[in-house]
């Protein structure tokens, strides 16, 4: 070092020049050392073992940028695997929103609720979070490195004016291990850059064996065909991949084109390992992962963020295996949520419809079929909770869902609309109760014409509800919402034309002799009031309900029944 | 606290900065007043309780030095020169040394059961107790020896012993030499914060770059001690260590340098680009020169150095160089590394004073592949020292040493690389990278004196790469600084 330090005063020039040179060059070294190296090794799994755990804040991002309303559906690799945007799209009635897949494999509420706040701040309409066993696992304290090296992957592109609430429930162990904060977002760089960079430093010349591309500098193809790439923000592939990841490999086809051997043995001993292992062990207890999702839907809460609770189904062989009362965790927990205000809960867990091992690629996660299933069942939910904060819907939408219940009528509800009208199917009752007293040997019945009749037409008629023969159609309504009813009667006289109706076992008040159909001239003519000339409608709450039809006048033959959100609606005669 | 912490840039050292230099300015005593409580808050935020040690060392050596520059009695001048010196090497001997000196005892007492046992004392070691002893030491002596007066002022003396900057791991300052620096009030000047940051930085990227880097590759090896037969293996892990322990020392001392220096305080520099030493004892004039020339001044000389004989220079020397070791730490490890450096300087001495060398040395022709000779021959010497100094286990190190001399026959680079944590290619590139900067600097002189003197952009192109380097290539297991535990 050199002696000369006297005499010189202080001149801000060469520190001024100095500092805004520093800073240029590290603000473009930083970015070029982000964008080259470490983005691309963070997507494509180099890092991770899933570059997905990197994505959630450019998806954000990308998201925000986007005109339209936003749904996104956040889980693990069960809703990765189940939630298709560009699906749900289709099959939703609303109008001018974009469903968004956020689901991670591997991941857990305790992980999501770093990014929540996040999320809150893109004010999504709805966020579909899935509910599972798995969502309940066990998460050690402290923290498994595992755990921390994916929830640090999480966190990488936190934007730092976020306020981190989430640290409440973080042990003192773990928020020393977790990057949060400056010092955070700073070793979050160092953990990434140091291995990234001794990757970059390879120079490989080879190409990567499994898909025919250079392994340097980016060894996933562009359109991500990899389980463990994210293809680049920057990519036409990205909105697209957003809405509808890559899948895992359907191993159940695979196995049955094999031979039952095989998929005997797949459900073999590989099942119970699976069944035993700690992904799916519900403890029983409150643990991080309770209190995480507790926070996940407090903080949706109040962002006025709507949130439909999804548990998703599994591979049938699974459930019928699980020992008795080894899930009942989760069922409570189901229970719980289904009287927690803050949420719509949709348990699709035991739903029948899953019944059936071609929905799922293995013993967890759905195949395309069960994709398909999945979007059509959660469509009509969805679109309630948008009818609600006001969303047009298209007119005349029709559910696939609705389609689906008529394989097996007696077993499911007809879907009700948010909005338009829904014609009921009279062949698809959903129970019925013979005669009794005078109505002894009486019955409701579909005649050739698919019309529903009374049987046989022997004159009786009474003013009791006692004894008539009672049959009703089922319905399940996301929503609250009035429903007008039209009944297109083609009685054969007027002492075989009226009938009582009700809704779950209670008479409506329609007057004394119900809803009269006969008109002079002959029918067949819609009715939309009852005996006392007031329009029927009922009020239907969220869930299934059940529209009782009892006989008043025997032979009474009604062809249709329509119920309408619109008031002013009118059946083509 | 320490030079790693990111609190230490972002608040304790721009606060002391501007309190000194803009709060107090022009006030020379307000200004130590600031220094010596800033620097009691380092330690307390370093070292808790044991600030006590510091407190009780300054104050001894205070009174004594005073009493001893005010007395006329050369036997009573002695007495409390022996009083201080039992005091402060009482407080290194407790501190440091008790610990060992009962395992020793122990190995004693395994082969004479009759002894009784005496328990581990299990005390922990006060950072940076090494150097403000040798510190306060050196000014009784100095003033013992009339080589200066006592400080007239308390906080001046006070604020010297425990300066922040170079408190923890030195260098270690000579009182004169910081009484010099602080005759005149501190002023802001631009050339001493131009060197300051070039100093701070250069630290900061030679300890979080390069040391924190090559230490994951030491420790692999040398903590678990696999495949020491492996030769390839162990040169390169005792290539690595060498700049582990070269970058985080002399980091340290930069950093400290560089803090002293925006405080308008210059301290000794400690290091000389060591590894383009040509000879031993070149070596120990560019390694840790604030010890080298403290144990010359204050052991050497006072053992006798070279004036009394050849006899008695080689006793001085291998004492000097025994208890230089054993400063390091408290490990016979430690001691038989000074002695080993004792005896390549004893043989280096007696190696050139041959004719047939001298002779060589004075032909034209000869002089640059004696150079490199000499230069290539040291390097190794003190690269395979460095294995004593990095691995403690005695049969490790055997093993180690054997296989550094090739002893065992084997050299497989591909097996080397299988021991190797995964971060393999970044570490080679950094010590290229090392080498190539050690060398430029040892051939035209040091490049950030030339740095923090040219343009301004220069300059902040190498900090902005630097920063970056800092932010992303720093590992995520950090260590501290080596010579914290000295």
């Amino acid at each position: 070092m050199k002696e000369n330090t006297e005499g010189d005063e202080y001149r801000p020039s060469w520190l001024l020049v100095s500092l805004v040179t520093t800073l240029l060059v590290s603000v473009s070294a930083a970015g070029i050392l982000e964008e080259k190296v470490i983005q691309p090794r963070t997507l494509d799994g180099t890092l991770l073992e899933l570059g997905r755990y990197a994505f959630i804040y450019d998806a954000l991002e990308h998201l925000s940028d986007q005109p339209d309303a936003v749904v996104v559906g956040i889980g693990s690799s069960k809703l990765r695997e189940g939630f298709d945007g560009a699906l749900l799209e289709k099959e939703s009635a609303a109008i001018g929103v974009t469903f968004a897949n956020l689901g991670v494999a591997g991941d857990v509420p305790f992980y999501r609720m770093t990014s929540i706040e996040a999320v809150s701040e893109l004010q999504p309409e709805v966020v579909v979070l899935e509910l599972g066993p798995n969502s309940l696992r066990t998460v050690k304290n402290p923290l498994h490195e595992m755990d921390i090296l994916r929830m640090n992957a999480m966190l990488y592109d936190r934007p730092l004016h976020l306020k981190d609430e989430f640290r409440q429930l973080l042990s003192e162990e773990d928020a020393e291990e977790l990057n949060l904060g400056i010092q955070g977002w700073l070793s979050s760089r160092s953990d990434m850059g140091f291995e990234a960079t001794d990757d970059a430093l390879q120079f490989s010349d080879e190409d990567d064996p499994e898909f025919g591309v250079p392994l340097f500098p980016w060894v996933c193809a562009e359109q991500a065909t990899r389980m463990g790439c994210v293809p680049s923000v920057d990519s036409p592939h990205f909105a697209e991949y957003l809405q509808h990841p890559p899948q895992f490999f359907n191993h159940v086809e695979s196995l049955k084109k094999q031979g039952s051997g095989a998929l005997e043995e797949f459900y073999g001993e590989r099942l119970d390992n699976y069944i035993a292992g700690s992904s799916h062990r519900p403890e029983g207890v409150e643990n991080k992962n309770t209190e995480a999702l507790e926070f996940i839907i407090q903080e949706l809460h109040e962002a006025n963020v709507d949130v439909l609770l999804l548990g998703l189904p599994y591979n049938p062989v699974l459930e019928e295996r699980l020992a008795v009362g080894a899930w009942d965790y989760y069922n409570e927990t189901v229970s719980t949520f289904k009287e927690d205000e803050r949420v719509t809960m949709l348990d699709l867990m035991w739903d029948p419809r899953f019944d059936d091992d071609v929905f799922f690629n293995d013993f967890s996660h759905m195949s395309s079929a069960g994709e398909k299933m999945l979007m059509e069942v959660i469509a009509p939910h969805i679109d309630g909770i948008l009818a609600q904060r006001g969303f047009v819907m298209l007119e005349d939408h029709r559910y696939s869902t609705e389609d689906v219940v008529e394989q097996s009528p007696e077993r499911f509800p007809t879907t009700m609309p948010i909005h338009g009208t829904v014609e009921l199917n009279l062949t698809r009752n959903g129970g019925e109760v013979a005669g009794e007293g005078v109505f002894i040997g009486s019955s409701w019945a579909i005649d050739e014409n698919g019309s529903l009749v009374s049987t046989p037409n022997a004159d009786v008629g009474s003013n009791d509800l006692a004894g008539a023969p009672k049959i009703e159609y089922c319905l399940e309504s996301t929503h609250a919402n009035e429903f007008w009813i039209w009944l297109q009667f083609d009685p054969p006289d007027g002492r075989s034309d009226s009938i009582y109706l009700g809704v779950n076992d209670v008479l409506l008040d329609l007057g004394p002799r119900g809803v009269q159909g006969y008109k002079t001239g002959g029918g067949p003519w819609w009715r939309n009031t009852g005996d006392n000339g007031e329009r029927i409608s009922v009020e239907l709450e969220p869930g299934i309900s059940c529209l009782n039809l009892w006989v008043r006048e025997d032979g009474v033959v009604i062809r249709n029944i329509q119920m309408t959100t619109d008031p002013n609606y009118s059946p083509e005669v | 606290m320490d030079f790693t912490t990111l609190g230490y840039y972002t608040w304790f050292l721009p606060a002391v900065v501007v309190a000194v230099l803009v709060l107090a300015r022009h006030r020379k005593a307000p200004q130590m007043g600031l220094i010596l409580l800033a620097s009691y808050v380092f330690f307390w935020l370093a070292s808790g309780w044991h600030v006590i040690l510091l407190a009780t060392s300054t104050c001894a050596d205070w009174f004594i030095a005073k009493r001893i520059a005010s007395s006329e009695d050369q036997k009573t001048k002695k007495r409390l020169l022996i009083a201080t010196l039992t005091l402060n090497l009482g407080l290194l001997a407790t501190f440091k040394y008790l610990d060992m000196l009962i395992d020793t005892y122990g190995l004693v007492q395994l082969r004479a059961d009759f002894l009784p046992h005496i328990p581990r004392a299990e005390l922990l070691l006060p950072v940076g107790i090494s150097f403000y002893t040798f510190q306060t030491m050196s000014y009784s002596i100095d003033v013992y020896r009339g080589k200066y007066p006592p400080y007239a002022s308390f906080v001046d003396f006070a604020a010297y012993a425990a300066f922040f900057p170079q408190l923890v791991a030195g260098p270690i300052v000579r009182a004169d030499h910081f009484l010099e620096q602080i005759e005149e009030p501190l002023t802001i000047k631009e050339r001493n914060f131009r060197l300051a940051f070039t100093f701070i930085l250069y630290g900061l990227v030679k300890k979080v770059v390069f040391a924190d880097n090559v230490a994951l590759h030491v420790d692999a090896v040398f903590t678990e001690g696999v495949d020491l037969e492996n030769t390839a293996l162990v040169w390169w892990a005792t290539l690595c260590f060498g700049i582990q322990i070269y970058c985080d020392f002399s980091a340290y001392s930069d950093i400290a340098i560089g803090s002293a220096l925006l405080l308008g305080i210059r301290l000794p520099e400690n290091f000389k680009t060591p590894y383009a030493a040509r000879s031993p004892q070149d070596f120990w004039r560019r390694w840790h020169i604030s010890l080298s020339t403290w144990l010359r001044d204050y052991l050497y000389i006072s053992l006798g150095g070279s004036r009394k004989g050849q006899r008695r220079l080689y006793i001085a020397l291998m004492t000097t160089m025994a208890l230089g070791g054993l400063w390091h730490g408290a490990s016979w490890n430690f001691v038989l590394w000074g002695v080993v450096h004792g005896l390549i300087l004893i043989g280096h001495r007696l190696l050139v004073a041959r004719p047939f060398v001298q002779e060589a040395f004075e032909r034209k022709r000869l002089r640059v592949p004696l150079v490199i000779t000499g230069w290539f021959i040291t390097q190794v010497l003190v690269f395979l020292t460095w294995l004593i100094f990095r691995v403690e286990d005695t049969k490790m190190l055997m093993e180690a040493i054997a296989g550094f001399l090739f002893l065992h026959g084997e050299f497989d680079v591909a097996a080397a690389r299988e021991v190797l944590p995964e971060v393999q290619h970044l570490t080679t590139a950094l010590v290229v990278v090392f080498i190539l900067m050690h060398g430029i600097s040892g051939r035209l002189g040091r490049l950030r004196d030339r740095l923090s003197e040219g343009s301004p952009i220069l300059w902040g192109v190498f900090a902005g790469i630097g920063i970056v380097a800092m932010l992303y290539l720093r590992p995520s297991e950090s260590s501290e600084f080596i010579y914290f535990r000295f």
